[in-house]
């Protein structure tokens, strides 16, 4: 399976162990730091564009002079049905209020879908003072119960939590009567913080806005799914250039590496100028080289993209999404796309392998390319 | 300024073979000017070993350049409009670049590339004799690369700084404003769709006989090269605008949609990569047919190595076109059957 | 002497084997945390979207500025011209801007 020609080559590297292993390494390392830089805004990004589409078409707020107002849900719900293309309006009312530890988003729930997605018939929508919270809200209180502090101050009893696969999108939700949560938003009788608006076609969402801010008397404004997707994943993707890009010190670093320790290792340099000497062509030279170094570059890559594959893919996003997204409690579990990890792949083959591999060759160029007569000679001046 | 990690990959592998092709036109440069393959003396014998140096740097530049230019093709057409609000194919891309930047970064990669895969192709022939008799003319023309792949990377920054990631585009309207009434949509630089189809047929069949006979010993003689290379020139042309306006819309299943990019999207099942290749497989080949040659016309061995190159050209051109014609049309034979009339009546 | 050389070159194939191990065990790796094992988490949470009709990911914590991005106060948007671009303020282009060589085409907006 392997040529003498790589064997000899795996012997040079055997003669210098300590070196390439430390190169190996650090070449392992950077890319897995380098790899889950780029992998996991990339993957974040990728389930959101999955997930995103189920979300409602077109989001309507009321907004005066100082800000968002809360909408009057009989009216908006007529205003907004009377026009053409819209399929179905739902008033929603949430809000952020204070929990044990720290912000959550409350919302009132009265959808009769719910107990599905709990997988649990026997389970009731939450009545005055019950409460079902996401996964990653932790009771304290081993009676279940979890004090919330919003317009009022009040305590509710948790009778169910959001299954945990659900994570990405109720990790810190908290649902609520629609009643209760009107009260500890602060909500009129009668209000809802905004409508949920879906459309008969995909293409219409764009199209339909005019008439929708038409058929309100006050000022409305909407964002469409495609633009706040835009905004959750567009965000993301910057994020990762800008990490991408403090990373380039890093491999100027290594190549500067790569390069002293291809030099050093042409040092010796009587052995080139004795294989020359014996009929090895530049080409072979170069060639031992290459190999010599791909030897301690291909095991790396691949190792590296498996830390980060691992850490992005597999358990170690838990500690990821604290890190990289901001969670001092609990983070919640992500279950990522593995679509664009492709890209991720060749992103780091030419920002990272290319120069590398670049830096390798050309002081082995230099070298090999020398006169076979200087290189014996320069030996044995030294 | 738009910074996208792929970006960053693309510039780093030009940086990179740019060095390599820099490092390496030293060298060219001195074989140049002191080449003579007739004497012994040690500078011709350090030069000797030395291009054999630019010969790996040379194609190692190739490789990279290569991979830079798939990585910016996948990028335009498949990544990079994520990125850009209202672009949906590497149309919004390009017109976020603006519309100049965008053809010129596109002209200066396909000029690298017909450049450096020119070189690619006199270095094999080269090294495949002891004397190296191409080593002057080699060395003459890698010294032009270093200036193209200096263009190319200014304009990839260039093209790139141009794009607002936040200012929206409309990719849609720059493929429907290109026409203005139905009659205008049916036809291209004011002919209508039956003389480009026939043109289409007409070139094809000429440049399909043209490559299987030059696959004989037909490739010896000047004036069917000659004749091969204009027609490729015509043909590569027509292809593409029939691609675009005509047959692109079996794939699409939409009329009047003129757009280039689109065919490279999932939802097309990506089909953009095996047509554009074999129309980018035909340019290549068609343009080394032609040159490959000329250039090596002073030694008759590898004259003879040169031929043989040109036999294999021919026989990937026919294959490519083979490839194109079944991609480009199968989709409009299969709607023919299935509902009895063309798309466009 | 002849049998060390040997033996350099014997331990040089058995490495040669040991790294391509690691690399197709890297590999496989890689394809099995690449298989598609999260689809019933998808289907689930798209069904929880749709039940409650949520618009926002909570992978970032309540009450920070990302968490609702969508919803952050329309400040700069209530002015009186809907035709004027949008202002966006982003480090980015505070470094980039000043080397800027070439810009997209100004676009009106009707």
């Amino acid at each position: 399976m392997f040529n003498t020609l790589q064997i000899w080559a795996f012997r040079d590297i055997l003669r210098r162990p300590f070196e390439s292993l430390l190169l190996a390494v650090t070449l392992t390392f950077a890319i897995a730091t380098v790899g889950t830089l780029l992998l996991f805004p990339r993957a974040v990004y990728d389930t959101l564009t999955v997930v995103l589409k189920a979300t409602p078409s077109i989001i309507l707020r009321q907004v005066d002079p100082t800000g968002w107002r809360p909408l009057p849900i009989r009216e908006s719900v007529q205003a907004a049905t009377s026009v053409i293309g819209v399929v179905s309006v739902r008033p929603r009312i949430w809000g952020m209020v204070n929990g044990p530890d720290g912000p959550l988003t409350v919302m009132g729930v009265q959808q009769e879908g719910l107990p599905e997605i709990l997988a649990d018939p026997l389970t009731r929508l939450p009545a005055k003072g019950q409460a079902i919270v996401g996964w990653g809200i932790a009771s304290h209180d081993p009676a279940g119960t979890l004090p919330l502090e919003g317009a009022i101050r009040q305590t509710y009893q948790v009778i169910h939590r959001l299954p945990e696969q659900t994570s990405m999108f109720t990790h810190d939700l908290v649902l609520l009567n629609p009643l209760d949560a009107q009260q500890l938003i602060g909500l009129p009788q009668g209000y809802a913080s905004d409508l949920a608006i879906d459309v008969f076609h995909e293409d219409e969402q764009d199209a339909i806005l005019s008439d929708l801010t038409a058929a309100f008397p006050w000022p409305v404004r909407c964002v469409t799914r495609r633009q706040s997707a835009g905004i959750y994943a567009g965000g993301f993707n910057r994020g990762r250039a800008l990490g991408a890009i403090t990373m380039i010190p890093a491999v100027l670093a290594m190549c500067l590496l790569v390069a002293v320790n291809t030099r050093k290792s042409m040092g010796r340099q009587s052995d080139l100028g004795i294989m020359k000497a014996m009929g090895w062509t530049t080409g072979d030279i170069i060639r031992l080289h290459l190999y010599r170094d791909l030897f301690v570059c291909l095991p790396s890559v691949a190792l590296g993209s498996c830390l980060c594959f691992f850490l992005v893919y597999g358990p170690g996003a838990d500690g990821l999404a604290g890190f990289f997204l901001g969670w001092d409690t609990l983070p919640p579990r992500l279950y990522l796309e593995t679509k664009g990890a492709v890209t991720v792949l060749l992103e780091v083959a030419g920002v990272m392998v290319a120069p590398v591999m670049a830096s390798a060759l050309l002081p082995a160029l230099k070298a090999a390319t020398a006169d076979v007569h200087e290189l014996i000679e320069g030996a044995g001046r030294r | 300024m738009f910074w996208h990690p792929l970006l960053l990959a693309i510039i780093s592998a030009q940086i990179v073979a740019l060095l390599l092709l820099l490092a390496g036109s030293l060298t060219s440069l001195n074989t140049a000017l002191h080449w003579q393959p007739l004497s012994a003396d040690s500078r011709q014998l350090s030069l000797e070993a030395r291009a054999e140096g630019v010969s790996i740097q040379g194609r190692a530049a190739f490789w990279l350049s290569v991979f830079s230019a798939v990585l910016l093709v996948f990028g335009i057409t498949n990544i990079f409009a994520e990125d850009i609000p209202g672009a949906m194919c590497g149309t919004g891309v390009c017109q976020a670049m603006s519309p100049r930047g965008s053809t010129q970064l596109l002209l200066y990669t396909g000029l690298l590339l017909l450049l450096m895969q020119l070189w690619h192709e006199m270095d094999k022939l080269n090294r495949m004799l002891v004397e190296m008799p191409l080593t002057d003319i080699t060395a003459r023309l890698f010294l032009v690369i270093p200036a193209v792949a200096v263009l190319t990377l200014k304009q990839t920054y260039a093209s790139f700084a141009g794009i607002r990631p936040h200012q929206p585009v409309d990719c849609c309207a720059v493929v429907y404003d290109q026409f203005t009434t139905l009659k205008h949509a049916k036809s291209i630089l004011g002919l209508g769709d039956a003389f480009w189809i026939s043109a289409f047929i007409v070139l094809s069949l000429a440049l399909f006989s043209l490559s299987v006979a030059l696959r004989t010993s037909m490739v010896d003689r000047p004036g069917i090269r000659g004749l091969h290379a204009i027609i490729s020139c015509l043909w590569l042309p027509v292809a593409s605008l029939t691609l675009v306006n005509i047959f692109s819309a079996y794939h699409y299943e939409v009329l009047h949609h003129h757009c280039p990019w689109c065919l490279f999207l999932p939802e097309h099942r990506l089909v953009g990569y095996p047509l554009y290749g074999a129309l980018y497989v035909i340019g290549m080949e068609g343009f080394t047919l032609f040159m490959l040659p000329r250039l090596a016309n002073q030694d008759i061995t590898v004259y003879k190595k040169a031929l043989d190159r040109c036999r294999r050209a021919a026989n990937r051109i026919t294959f490519a076109q083979l490839l194109f014609l079944i991609i480009a049309i199968l989709p409009a034979i299969v709607w023919r059957l299935h509902y009895g009339v063309w798309m466009s009546g | 002497m002849m049998q060390v050389t040997y033996d350099r070159l014997d331990k040089a194939g058995y490495g040669l084997w040991a790294i391509t191990l690691v690399t197709v065990l890297a590999c496989v790796v890689i394809t099995l945390l690449s298989l598609d094992t999260c689809r019933d988490a998808r289907q689930i949470t798209q069904r929880a979207i749709q039940t409650l009709a949520l618009t926002t990911p909570t992978i970032i914590p309540s009450g920070r500025a990302l968490r609702n991005a969508d919803t952050v106060k329309p400040a700069i948007d209530l002015r009186h011209s809907p035709h004027l671009p949008l202002i966006h303020f982003s480090p980015e282009d505070l470094v980039i801007s000043s080397l800027k060589p070439e810009t997209g085409d100004i676009r009106s907006n009707d």
